[in-house]
C-alpha cells in the first residue's frame, strides 16, 4: 500500500518535472518546484517504494505486484494529462492517501 | 548523433517492424489468449453456473476418485487437480474408454458438470498451442516468443525519445497517435513485458533446447522425468487387478510431509495391483512453481517416495515459470497482470495498425499492404469476437449435446474465420466499424445472457464483459465518426 502510494507520487513528480508537462500538472505552483528538485524528488520515490517492497514480509509477491503498480500509475499520469488533468491529480492525491493509510495500518 | 549510431537505429527500427509483421497476429493471438486465462478458474466458474457446491480438498477428492472409479476403471491414469479458494471443480484429465478427455468434476457427486465445457482451458491451450496440432503450435508459440523478446529490444533501441516522451500521448493525430499509443503502451509495461516474454520462452525450453537432455539421457525419457520429479514413481502395471485404497487418508499423510496443501494428483495404472498415487504440491501462495510430490502404493497406501525440490537450477527455472503462470498471485496482483497484459496484446495490436497507417500517409498502400490492412480488421477484431462467441455459445447450445465442449470451441473458431472473411471482403473502414460493433454486442449479450451475478466470481466476469463491450463500443463509435483530416508532417516538437 506504502509502496503504491509512493510510486503514484513518484510518478506524478518525474512527469512534472518535464518542461512539456510541467504548466499542465503543476498551474501556479509551476514556478515555486523546480524541474531538476522534482526529478530527484521522483527519482527518490520510486527507490522509496522499491525499498518498501522489499521491506514487505512476503517480499517476493510485494515486488512482482510492484511491477504491475509502475505501469499503472504511470498510465494514469498518462491518461490524466491527455485528457484531463484532473486525473493525475487525483491519483497523486490517492497516492499521498494510500501512504497514509498504509502507515496508520 | 553520429552516423552509426543512426545507423543501428534504423537497422533496429527495420528489424522491429518486419519480425513484428511476419509474427505480429500470431502473437496478436498468443498475448490475448495469455491475458484471458490470468482469469483461467473465474472464466471456468463462470461458464458452468449450476455447478457451485464447494467443499473441502478430501471430500472433493473421495468423489472423484469414487465417480472415476466406476466410469473410467481402465484409464491409463487419472490427471486431477483439486479445488482451490479460486476453483470450485476437480478438473480431470481421464479415458473413459474412448480416448482421453478433460472434464470438470462436481466437488459433491464427481461426476463431470452438466455444462460440458474447455471453460478457461480454451484460452490457455489458444495461448501456448494455438489451437494447433502437436508440437507445431507450441514451435509457432516459441517463435513469436522469440520475435516478442526481439520485437522489445529493438524497439527500446529505434525508439528515439524514449524517456522525453515517457507520458505523452497526442490522440486524433493520425499516425503521431498511433506512433505514441504504441510507444506508451509497450515502454510504460516494459519491465513486465520483458518477464512475460522472457518466461513464456522458458516454460517452451524442453521443447526448443532439446539437445541438454538428448546428450545426457539419449533417448531415455523416463529416466529424465525421474531426474526432475523424484517424488513421482513409475512403474508398470501388473495385470492383476486390486482396488484402490481410500485417497483422503494419502491426501492428509501427503500434506503433513509436504507442509503444503495438495494442489495436483495423479493416479497411475487406477484398479490394477502395480496403481500409484502422486500428490503434489498446491502452487498457490508461493511464485515457484510447484515442486515437491508424495507417492503412494494405490493398493495399500503406503508411502513409496517423498521427495521436495531443493536443487538450486531447478529451482530458479520454478520461479521464472511460477512468475510467468502467476498462480501465486493475490488478487490485486492478477489483475495487474491481467492489465499489463492487455498493454502488450494492445501494443502488439497498434503496432500492426501502425505498419499500415505510416504507409497509408506517405503514398497510395500498395497491394501487399492493403491486403495486410484488411487482414488487421479480420484477425484484431475477429479473434476477441471468435473468443466473445465461444463465450455465447457456451450459453446457447442445449446442455446434453453430444461433445458439446468441442461444439463451443468450433462456434469460435468459425465466428472468428466468419470475421475474417468479413474483413477481407469488405472496404477497411467498413468492416472495422461492423466487425467492433458485433464486438460490443456480443460482449453485452454474452454479459446479459450469463445472467451469473448470483455469485461474486461470476459477476465480476460479467461485468468485466460489460466493461468490454463499452470500450469496444466506443471504438466502433470513433470509427463511424468523421474523422478529422489526418496530419501530414509530422511536427517535431508542439509545445503547447
Amino acid at each position: 500500500m506504502i509502496a503504491a502510494g509512493l510510486t503514484l507520487l513518484g510518478m506524478f513528480a518525474l512527469a512534472a518535472a518535464m518542461p512539456r508537462h510541467a504548466p499542465a500538472l503543476l498551474g501556479a505552483w509551476e514556478r515555486r518546484m523546480p524541474s531538476d528538485r522534482l526529478r530527484i524528488a521522483g527519482w527518490t520515490l520510486l527507490l522509496a517504494a522499491l525499498a518498501a517492497t522489499l521491506a514487505a514480509s512476503d517480499w517476493p509477491t510485494a515486488l512482482v505486484t510492484w511491477g504491475g503498480v509502475l505501469p499503472f500509475s504511470a498510465a494514469l499520469v498518462l491518461l490524466g494529462l491527455t485528457y484531463d488533468v484532473r486525473l493525475a491529480r487525483a491519483a497523486a492525491v490517492l497516492g499521498a492517501l494510500a501512504i497514509l493509510a498504509g502507515l496508520l495500518r | 548523433m553520429s552516423a552509426v549510431r543512426e545507423g543501428a537505429r534504423q537497422a533496429m527500427a527495420w528489424l522491429h517492424g518486419w519480425t513484428g509483421l511476419l509474427l505480429g497476429w500470431v502473437l496478436f493471438v498468443m498475448c490475448l489468449g495469455g491475458t484471458l486465462s490470468v482469469f483461467k478458474p473465474e472464466i471456468g466458474r463462470w461458464m458452468r453456473p449450476e455447478t457451485i457446491a464447494t467443499t473441502d480438498r478430501a471430500t472433493a477428492l473421495t468423489a472423484a476418485g469414487a465417480w472415476l472409479g466406476k466410469n473410467a476403471p481402465n484409464s491409463f491414469g487419472w490427471y486431477l487437480t483439486l479445488p482451490n479458494a479460486r476453483m470450485n471443480t476437480v478438473e480431470a484429465t481421464y479415458d473413459p474408454g474412448t480416448g482421453f478427455v478433460y472434464r470438470a468434476l462436481d466437488p459433491v457427486s464427481g461426476a463431470p458438470a452438466p455444462r460440458e465445457t474447455l471453460g478457461g482451458e480454451f484460452f490457455y491451450r489458444l495461448h501456448f498451442e494455438l489451437q494447433l496440432p502437436f508440437p507445431w503450435g507450441r514451435l509457432l508459440a516459441s517463435l513469436a516468443a522469440l520475435v516478442l523478446l526481439l520485437g522489445l529490444i529493438t524497439g527500446i533501441i529505434a525508439h528515439r525519445r524514449i524517456f522525453k516522451d515517457f507520458f505523452t500521448f497526442r490522440p486524433a493525430k493520425g499516425q503521431r497517435s498511433w506512433l505514441d499509443g504504441h510507444n506508451a503502451l509497450g515502454v510504460l509495461a516494459l519491465p513486465f513485458h520483458l518477464m512475460i516474454s522472457f518466461t513464456g520462452l522458458l516454460t517452451l525450453a524442453t521443447l526448443n533446447m532439446p539437445w541438454a537432455i538428448s546428450a545426457n539421457y539419449g533417448k531415455d525419457m523416463a529416466a529424465m522425468f525421474q531426474d526432475f520429479q523424484p517424488g513421482q514413481i513409475d512403474r508398470p502395471a501388473m495385470g492383476k487387478p486390486a482396488p484402490l485404497a481410500p485417497l483422503a487418508p494419502m491426501l492428509a499423510e501427503a500434506e503433513r510431509r509436504l507442509g503444503k496443501p495438495v494442489g495436483r494428483v495423479t493416479v497411475a495404472h487406477p484398479g490394477d495391483a502395480a496403481a500409484v498415487v502422486t500428490m503434489f504440491r498446491d502452487d498457490a501462495r508461493q511464485i515457484a512453481y510447484a515442486a515437491g510430490a508424495v507417492s503412494f502404493d494405490g493398493t495399500t497406501g503406503g508411502v513409496l517416495a517423498d521427495f521436495t525440490e531443493n536443487r538450486p537450477a531447478l529451482q530458479t527455472y520454478g520461479v521464472a515459470y511460477g512468475l510467468h503462470l502467476a498462480r501465486f498471485a493475490p488478487l490485486a496482483t492478477r489483475w495487474l497482470y491481467f492489465l499489463c497484459g492487455a498493454m502488450l496484446t494492445m501494443a502488439v495490436a497498434s503496432g500492426m495498425a501502425l505498419w499500415v497507417v505510416k504507409r497509408r500517409e506517405r503514398a497510395p498502400l500498395s497491394l501487399g499492404n492493403r491486403i495486410v490492412e484488411r487482414l488487421n480488421a479480420g484477425v484484431l477484431a475477429g479473434v476477441p469476437i471468435g473468443c466473445v462467441a465461444f463465450l455465447l455459445a457456451n450459453r446457447v447450445l442445449p446442455l446434453g449435446m453430444a461433445d458439446r465442449a468441442s461444439a463451443e470451441v468450433s462456434v469460435a473458431l468459425w465466428s472468428a474465420a466468419a470475421a475474417l472473411a468479413l474483413g477481407a471482403v469488405l472496404a477497411p473502414k467498413r468492416s472495422w466499424l461492423l466487425l467492433l460493433t458485433l464486438l460490443a454486442l456480443g460482449c453485452a449479450a454474452a454479459a446479459l445472457l450469463g445472467g451469473a451475478f448470483a455469485d461474486t466470481v461470476q459477476a465480476s466476469v460479467s461485468l468485466t464483459l460489460l466493461a468490454a463491450a463499452f470500450a469496444f463500443g466506443w471504438l466502433g463509435f470513433r470509427q463511424w465518426r468523421p474523422r478529422p483530416a489526418p496530419t501530414r508532417r509530422r511536427t517535431r516538437e508542439q509545445l503547447a
